[in-house]
Parts: C-alpha cells; sequence; structure tokens
C-alpha cells in the first residue's frame, strides 16, 4: 500500500515540479519524512532519483524545453555539479538535525520567493517577451550561485531550481521562461551529481524510489492538462502556504527529532 | 534555431525517450515482481553493488530490475550533457561548449569515482 502512496506523492512533485522549473525534491522529502517517517539521508538519496525523473520526464514531455538556454545551463552546471559532489559528500557527516533545520530555511526562503514572483504577463505580452534576444549578465555571478545552488541540492536533495531561476531571472538578465525551461534541463544535471555518490554509499532505497519515479513520469505528462485549469496566481497563494507549513514542519522536526 | 541544433535536440531528445523507457519498463517489472512475492517493505533496502546486480537480473530479482531501471534513469542527464557537447563540436562548430560540456561530463564522472576514494 505504501508503495501506492509513493506514487501518488510522486505525481504531485512531478507535474508541480516540471511546471516550475522546480525537481520536486520540496514535495518528495517533506512526504517522505514527515508523512512516511524515513530518516533524512534516505530521503535525500530518493529525493534525488526524483529530481532527475521530473528533469528528463519534462525534457521528453515538455515541447517548450526548446527555450532551454542550454548554453548558459552547461556554463552554470560547471559550478553546479562541483558545488553537488561536494554537497553530497559532506552530508554524511552533518547530522540530520542540521539537515532539517537547512531545508526549513530553504522551505522559507521558497515561500518568499515563491511570495514576490512577478504575475504572468497576458498572452500578447507573452509572445513578445520571448522573441526578444537578450544579454546574459553577471556570469562570474551567476556560476557562483549555481555552485551554492549545487551543494543545496548535494547536502539536501533538491534541485537547486529555486535559487537558479531567480538567479537567472534576476541577477543575469535571462526572460521567466527560459530561466524556467533551462532550470528544467539543470536541475537533472546537478542531482546526478549528487545521486550517484548517494548510490554508492548505499543510500538509494530501489524499492521506495522505483514508485516515485513512475509516479512522476506519469505527473509530468498529466500535469500540463490538470494546471491549465487552476490560475497561475491562486496556484501560487496556494504553494507560498503550502511551502510555509512544510517549512514549520521540519522546524519542528529538527527540534523534536 | 539552425538545423542542425535542431536535428541534435531531436537526437538527444530520442535517446532520452528510449532510455526513459527502459528505466520504466525495468522499474515496473521489478515492481510488478516484488508485489507479487511477499517481500516486506517495512525492510529498508540498501542499493545493490553493479555485480550484485548483473547476477541479480540474470534470475529476475525484483530488486535488481528496480535498481537497473534506477541507474538507467540516473545515466539520463550524463546521455544529455553527452548530447549536447557532441552537438555543440561537430553540429554548431562551438568548442568553447564542447570544451564546456566536456568539463560538466568529467564532473559527473568523477562523481561516480568519489565514494570509491
Amino acid at each position: 500500500m505504501i508503495l501506492f502512496y509513493l506514487f501518488v506523492t510522486g505525481i504531485f512533485a512531478g507535474s508541480f515540479g516540471a511546471l516550475l522549473g522546480l525537481g520536486g525534491g520540496f514535495i518528495i522529502i517533506p512526504a517522505l519524512t514527515i508523512l512516511f517517517g524515513m530518516p533524512i539521508h534516505t530521503a535525500i538519496g530518493i529525493s534525488l532519483v526524483g529530481v532527475i525523473a521530473t528533469s528528463t520526464g519534462a525534457a521528453i514531455v515538455y515541447v517548450r524545453d526548446s527555450k532551454a538556454d542550454i548554453r548558459l545551463g552547461m556554463l552554470l552546471e560547471l559550478g553546479t555539479t562541483v558545488g553537488a559532489v561536494l554537497g553530497a559528500v559532506i552530508a554524511g557527516f552533518i547530522s540530520p538535525r542540521a539537515l532539517y533545520f537547512l531545508f526549513a530555511f530553504m522551505m522559507g526562503y521558497n515561500a518568499y520567493s515563491m511570495y514576490k514572483k512577478k504575475e504572468e504577463p497576458s498572452q500578447k505580452e507573452k509572445t513578445a517577451v520571448e522573441e526578444l534576444p537578450y544579454d546574459v549578465k553577471n556570469i562570474p555571478a551567476g556560476i557562483s550561485i549555481s555552485g551554492l545552488a549545487g551543494i543545496m541540492s548535494g547536502l539536501l536533495g533538491i534541485g537547486g531550481g529555486i535559487i537558479k531561476i531567480p538567479a537567472m531571472y534576476i541577477i543575469m538578465g535571462v526572460p521567466l521562461k527560459v530561466a524556467t525551461a533551462t532550470s528544467n534541463f539543470m536541475v537533472g544535471v546537478t542531482a546526478a551529481a549528487s545521486a550517484f555518490v548517494y548510490y554508492f554509499n548505499g543510500n538509494i532505497d530501489p524499492v521506495y524510489a522505483s514508485p516515485i519515479a513512475l509516479g512522476i513520469f506519469v505527473g509530468v505528462m498529466a500535469g500540463t492538462r490538470a494546471n491549465a485549469r487552476i490560475s497561475p496566481n491562486s496556484l501560487k497563494k496556494i504553494f507560498v502556504v503550502i511551502f510555509i507549513y512544510i517549512a514549520i514542519q521540519m522546524m519542528v522536526k529538527g527540534f523534536w527529532g | 534555431m539552425k538545423r542542425g541544433t535542431v536535428n541534435a535536440n531531436r537526437v538527444i531528445i530520442m535517446t532520452l525517450r528510449l532510455g526513459s523507457l527502459f528505466s520504466i519498463i525495468f522499474m515496473i517489472a521489478g515492481m510488478t515482481m516484488f508485489l507479487l512475492s511477499s517481500d516486506s517493505t517495512e525492510q529498508v533496502y540498501q542499493s545493490l553493488g553493479l555485480q550484485q546486480i548483473l547476477v541479480g537480473l540474470m534470475t529476475i530479482d525484483s530488486v535488481s530490475l528496480m535498481t537497473a531501471g534506477i541507474l538507467i534513469l540516473l545515466m539520463t542527464p550524463l546521455l544529455r550533457v553527452l548530447g549536447a557537447g557532441l552537438s555543440f563540436l561537430l553540429l554548431e562548430k562551438d568548442p568553447a561548449y564542447a570544451l564546456i560540456s566536456l568539463g560538466v561530463l568529467t564532473i559527473l564522472i568523477f562523481s561516480l569515482l568519489v565514494p570509491q576514494l
């Protein structure tokens, strides 16, 4: 029965993750630790598999991925992958408690980030903006921040998209849709960098990871149709509330274990 | 986008589709077998070593099947980076980004070796 619940968790993670350019780790890790009571290191290993599933799934399902700036993504990935390997190696030495607090902090930042996210432009504006060529600015800053995102990925099992998208959009001057699509590409590569370290350390439970990955593929495919019905602004509000709730729960876990 | 880029993208996406398909098949096969057997989900399963998986696949062991599926999935980003790198080098004649892709690929392969250190 637990396998079915994991599958459903995957569906949620996949549909929202791919839509937002995130890896879904923010849904998977709280679900695994709070709802399923797994130790956080196990949850992280499984979540990394999930992030890769979201990234690859989005690539094969979403035609919009052609908007991804692969060159930019690849350049930033130099920073992220190094960070990810470092994070994955250090993670073994960090106490679960610290990870819970760190995750809670990231969730708080997530909520803030979502809250400040600009409203989706109208249809007419959308097409106009997408066609504009853009100049990428502040590359060294971008790479450093990507490095940080990578460390977070290795430590917490997230894709890092929540750091990368604002970095690309706000600091580097990349249009939001391109940033989102590029992030979809990047999170998979980042997670792969940490995933192998976790795998060879015996921290990926295949029995739990499989239903999640399968759910994610389904979620990514079904996600577009379902999400089109909900207005992006209500979605945003729902997520802010959910993220704050999760942040509090993870803090509680950090205190009480 | 240039013709070469579009074609390269198509090849990469086809490879990813193929990889995902294999991954999904292995995972479904493994899960089905697992559900049919009376193995307990309470047990925590550690990731198996590669040799164990190969043996497991030959004996059609459920956990090995699932692990194989996951490993294939874990490979897909590598394929993407490799594909992009080759595309930069051969199709778009962009050696700078081919080199950058190689850099990322090197780091990814290094991550495979880290635990052995």
